[in-house]
């Protein structure tokens, strides 16, 4: 497009943290007015380069030029200053700061003074400039999660950015979001912007995106003009080797009720409403998947079926008793199972071993002890088992779980689970962050423990997952449920739903 | 004049609290617990005392509190911001060393001659006049300086919170660091200026209690007052108003406390001399988030 | 912290800095550093009688470290081993004046300690848990409540018939702690606190309870999805911790002092915070970081009567010792234990 040189150039960067090579010899041009996409696992360095770029984190070898001068940021301000700007996956926003204080605290170095009222003025004169349509007065706290990406990406262009990296920015986006996001993107690069666009989704990247680069393993495995290729190929690309289509197996036909949801209502940790009169039935032999995006009730529905949140009304019964005043303890004595939604937080206790971990349902088995005691050579025991049939790595009993990575991690949490050979299993999002392997390897734990009677309710914001697991699929949306009806069966049809449409407008 | 008594009592022992949770508060808002507080007040008190005294002028003993209080809460600083050191503990090391420091120093210095610390008192600035006018003269006019700029500083730094650039750095450093970061902003700074605020308060609240309140060092004569601001900040939920509101509640409990002890009633002392700490755990555990789910989550 | 400082120099300089930073305190009010270091030293380990007192001081701070070390490891964050000695030592004496109970008297006592220390350790967990009040500042509110507590009783229903004092009538004879050897003033409380320590140890190593006690310690979100409620462990383990130090109380009184006084501790519970930590959190590191502190107390004692320094420089000095395991990093895998607040 241009003639001169890149907007932003990085060549040949390396990075190694400990013994394992982030990124090996990694080199990237990115041209002004153009849409670059940066394609790869997870795992497979795109976030250690972006935090190069920013300057977040510092290369071992390889150096940085931003239209053709050299770039050696020292922090993320020499890369504001350099005009590289990025939209981060976690917000970096201040909830209880209205928009407009948010913005004046990005640009409170520049400027000298600050009042309350010019602050918002500035910031409606930002959004009308840059076309994005953000609320200068609310709280960020407030603000639905597209709204708080508008004004991360106003953060950005006020400060000068000549490049917008953004980093996976559609996960948390209604599909009517991210068209919104897709339209202000390419008003972005036509009016001369370079933009990095981050993403593990190849429907995104055709989409939206006229170049590509595909990172595995830390290393660039080739630059692509996007007409110019298919997704088999990127595929290829990205995984190594070509994924086989899931055969789908159908669920049990006869499966009993093993726990029925009635007009549940679960509150949200600052008081208002996570899950609002849900009902639902989850039957042995199926997996009830939810689909929806994130912040919907996803977290209130499972924690409240867990036990770890008390609903305000609505009632529980697991294997037809009532439940719902009952504790964790007592639901999981009756046959409940529980892979939560973030793992370093609730999954596994980081400084204990591997054993303890495995061992934090078991440790109460009177086999695995005697009378008050424990046995540990049962436990570790029964905890290399566990390891070899689960396949997690490395095989060492006595590791503290933070040694391992994440994918391991969860195969620890779903075998805890798993052995208890739960009735009825809640999963929510299980497979994030997770590379394809490891997704493959909870799906087929997931499909076996269905194949063995439970019911399995699968709430997860990946809507490829919900498609290819689900026997039958519902949507969150503000805390309600609704069904999807196997007509409507589809990533569109669904898509909308998880915006707040109906099915039949959908068809409509 | 019981009513006018307690009252004008009650302003003599907001005050300290007040000038000690404004600065816990800043401090809180900023993201970080100090517990050594308590021990920044001795510090102060007693650097207060040991300067007047040699000096013979309330002033200089005053400034001296200041900075030594400042010193020593910069030192909770660098262990917590730089070495990134657990503030509770930091804080509970700290404050041994206040006890032991001051408790040492002043034995040393002063108690082991058997010599008498005289102070001169902060005195009020408001003319003999306006002192003795009944009513309006105890409640308003006979207070050293440090009365009016501790209510005073209630307005100004909620100002300051809400309204300026520099309460903005300070909310964001508080409640999302990566936020003020990646506005390039150095979340180390603006702790460390909250600390050094901090410092300055809390050793005018020690001076306060020695200079003007007691007129001299007892070992130890902060008693907890520290820890009662950590409580009035926590139950204010750093809101400046109500640091303010419930300051005067524990500063009214206190001067109860004093008039029963003076007025002879045939309670036990060491029971009376409880209230402010039993207050201080119902404050708590009223205005402590209501309970709900996961209530071990909440209140640390 | 800088990590490529090899960790032998970083502890050196902290070492030389707070030893030499000491001794120009002592220069600068007009004590001679040498002689109050071999006054120091004398009076810990000069002679059986050094040692003695070293251990006798160990104790105490043996029983409330072994408190804290178990709260810390639930995540809890006991400040108020301090009031939970308190009150365990009144409920000793009370006990063992008020009652003739023969053989059974000693254990009476130490249980009524120890039960009065896990009521004040609980009612910290029930706050906690019910009310969501920090136990940070509620076990402190607690410590200054039990003083006044004992205050209140020295002065009043405990106050000694005969005499003027503000203490408690002497623990009758059967209530007091045997001594171990003749001649000597180690008591039975000492061998009791050393087996609370193997105690200890075999409750958080080899017993269910202990294992559901780290758990919620490690990550208490994490337990509470496995179905380990974290509010009932946290109370067991604040109660627990409360028990001990009531112990402690009910020690020393029987053990030592023989009778209930004002200002009865020597700041033991926070001290323990110290012991504690330099101890790990491990049963059998508290053992050994009680005798060091103990020495600390013995020898002050000594160099205030033969150097003339006050012996209130321990208080200091314990400061100083923590904040400089904090400082090295000695304790920081502690630190990760006992999990940041909020």
């Amino acid at each position: 497009m241009s003639d001169g040189p890149p907007a932003v150039q990085a060549s040949h960067i390396s990075k190694r943290f400990g013994r394992v090579a982030a990124l090996h010899d990694v080199s990237l041009e990115i041209e002004a007015g153009r849409i670059q996409g940066l394609l790869g696992e997870n795992g497979a360095g795109k976030s250690t380069l972006m935090n190069i770029l920013f300057g977040l984190v510092a290369p071992d070898a390889g150096t940085l030029h931003v239209a053709g001068e050299l770039h050696a940021p020292r922090g993320p301000a020499d890369a504001r200053a350099a005009g590289i700007g990025m939209v981060h996956q976690h917000f970096m926003l201040v909830d209880s700061l209205t928009v407009a204080e948010n913005l004046a605290l990005h640009r409170i170095q520049d400027s000298g003074s600050y009042d309350r009222l010019s602050a918002v003025e500035t910031a409606r004169e930002l959004g009308e400039r840059y076309q994005l349509p953000i609320r200068p007065e609310a709280r960020a706290g407030d603000l639905s999660v597209g709204e708080r990406q508008w004004v991360e990406i106003v953060k950005a262009l006020d400060a000068g950015a000549r490049l917008l990296i953004l980093d996976e920015p559609t996960a948390v986006l209604t599909p009517g979001e991210s068209e919104r996001l897709f339209l202000a993107l390419r008003g972005l690069a036509e009016g001369g912007r370079a933009i990095l666009f981050i993403s593990h989704r190849l429907s995104e990247i055709f989409e939206l995106c006229s170049h590509v680069t595909v990172l595995r393993n830390g290393s660039v495995q080739d630059h692509l003009a996007v007409k110019e290729t298919d997704s088999s190929h990127l595929t290829r690309l990205m995984v190594g080797r070509e994924p086989e289509p899931r055969r789908r197996v159908p669920a049990l036909q006869d499966g009993t009720d093993a726990m029925a949801i009635q007009a549940l209502t679960v509150a949200r940790d600052d008081g208002g409403p996570g899950v609002e009169a849900v009902s639902l039935e989850l039957r042995s032999g199926t997996i009830t998947a939810v689909a929806g995006i994130e912040g919907n009730g996803q977290e209130e529905l499972c924690e409240g079926l867990a036990g770890l949140r008390s609903p305000s009304s609505g009632r529980v019964t697991l294997a037809g008793l009532d439940v719902t005043d009952l504790s964790p303890l007592e639901r999981s004595r009756l046959g409940l199972g529980f892979i939560p939604g973030d793992r370093q937080r609730q999954g596994i206790a980081g400084s204990m071993t591997l054993t303890e971990n495995l061992s934090l349902r078991a440790h109460r088995r009177p086999s695995l002890g005697l009378g008050p005691f424990i046995r540990p050579e049962a436990l570790q025991q029964r905890a290399r088992d566990l390891m070899e049939r689960h396949d997690i790595r490395p095989g060492d009993p006595e590791l503290p779980a933070s040694s391992l990575s994440g994918g391991n991690q969860q195969k620890l949490v779903a075998a805890r689970e798993l052995d208890e050979q739960p009735g009825v299993l809640l999963a929510l999002n299980p497979t994030r962050g997770l590379d394809v392997g490891a997704m493959d390897n909870l799906h087929d734990a997931l499909l076996e423990a269905r194949s063995q009677g439970a019911a399995i309710l699968l709430v997860s914001t990946d809507l490829d997952e919900v498609l290819a697991l689900g026997d039958s699929i519902l949507v969150l949306f503000r805390g309600k449920l609704s069904a999807v009806p196997d007509s409507a069966r589809s990533r569109k049809s669904i898509g909308l739903m998880m915006g707040g449409e109906t099915p039949e407008e959908s068809r409509a | 004049m019981i009513g006018i008594e307690v009252a004008a009592a009650t302003i003599r022992l907001t005050v300290p609290l007040l000038l000690a949770a404004l600065g816990e508060m800043w401090v809180q808002r900023a993201g970080l617990i100090n517990v050594s507080i308590e021990g920044a007040m001795l510090i102060g008190a007693f650097a207060g005392v040991a300067v007047s005294h040699l000096t013979e002028s309330a002033l200089l003993g005053l400034v001296a509190a200041l900075v030594a209080s400042t010193f020593f809460c910069l030192l909770f600083g660098l262990f917590t911001i730089r070495l990134r050191v657990n503030p509770i503990l930091v804080g509970t090391a700290l404050n041994l060393i206040a006890l032991g420091l001051t408790g040492f120093l002043y034995r040393s210095l002063f108690g082991a001659t058997g010599r008498t610390m005289i102070v001169p008192p902060l005195r009020s600035l408001a003319p003999e006049s306006l002192r003795e006018l009944p009513v309006a003269g105890p409640l308003l006019f006979d207070h050293t300086p440090l009365v009016p700029l501790a209510f005073v500083l209630v307005p100004v730094m909620a100002y300051i919170l809400y309204e300026t650039r520099t309460g903005l750095m300070v909310r964001a450093a508080g409640e999302n660091p990566e936020a003020l970061e990646a506005a390039g902003l150095s979340v180390n700074s603006v702790r460390f200026q909250a600390v050094l605020v901090e410092g300055v308060l809390a050793g005018a609240a020690g001076a306060y209690l020695s200079l003007a309140h007691a007129h001299t060092f007892i070992e130890g004569m902060t008693a907890g007052r520290g820890f009662l601001a950590l409580a009035i900040v926590f139950s204010a939920r750093c809101i400046p108003l109500r640091v303010l509101a419930i300051s005067l509640l524990f500063g009214s409990t206190l001067a109860v406390q004093f008039q029963l002890q003076a007025s002879g009633t045939s309670v036990p002392h060491q029971l009376i001399h409880m209230l402010p700490y039993v207050l201080t755990l119902v404050v708590l555990a009223c205005f402590g988030r209501p309970s709900g789910r996961e209530t071990w989550k909440l209140g640390s | 912290m800088s990590r490529s400082i090899p960790r032998v120099a970083l502890h050196g300089a902290a070492l030389a800095a707070a030893l030499s930073g000491l001794a120009l305190l002592l220069l600068a009010c007009g004590y001679s550093p040498p002689r109050a270091a071999w006054a120091f030293f004398e009076g810990a380990f000069g002679d059986v009688r050094a040692l003695t007192l070293t251990l006798l001081k160990a104790t105490p701070l043996l029983w409330t470290g072994l408190g804290v070390a178990l709260a810390f490891r639930v995540g809890v964050w006991n400040i108020g081993a301090e009031g939970q000695f308190y009150v365990g030592a009144l409920a000793a004496t009370w006990v063992g004046t008020s009652f003739e109970l023969g053989f059974l008297h000693p254990l009476a006592a130490m249980a009524a300690g120890a039960l009065a220390g896990l009521a004040w350790g609980g009612l910290a967990a029930v706050l906690k848990i019910r009310f969501g009040v920090s136990e940070i500042l509620s076990t402190i509110m607690l410590n200054f409540i039990a003083i006044d507590l004992v205050g209140y009783v020295v002065h009043g229903p405990l106050k000694e018939v005969i005499g003027s004092y503000p203490r408690s009538e002497r623990l009758l004879p059967s209530a007091r702690l045997v001594r171990i050897f003749d001649g000597n003033r180690l008591h039975l409380g000492v061998l009791l606190a050393l087996a609370a320590a193997l105690l200890l140890y075999i409750l958080l190593r080899w017993t269910r309870t202990g294992f559901r006690l780290r758990a919620v310690g490690c990550n208490p979100e994490a337990a509470e999805v496995a179905g380990i409620s974290p509010g009932r462990q946290m109370l067991l383990g604040l109660a627990l911790s409360g028990a001990l130090a009531g112990a402690g109380g009910a020690s020393e009184v029987q053990g030592v002092t023989g009778r209930l006084y004002e200002r009865f501790s020597a700041g033991y519970g926070y001290t323990a915070i110290a012991v504690a930590l330099l101890g790990g959190l491990h049963p059998g590191g508290v053992v050994l970081a009680s005798l060091f502190f103990g020495s600390l107390e013995a020898g002050a004692g000594h160099m205030q009567r033969f150097a003339g320094t006050p012996s209130v420089m321990v208080t200091l000095v314990q400061g100083l010792v923590l904040l400089y395991l904090l400082a090295t990093g000695l304790s920081r895998p502690v630190d990760a234990r006992a999990r940041e607040p909020g």
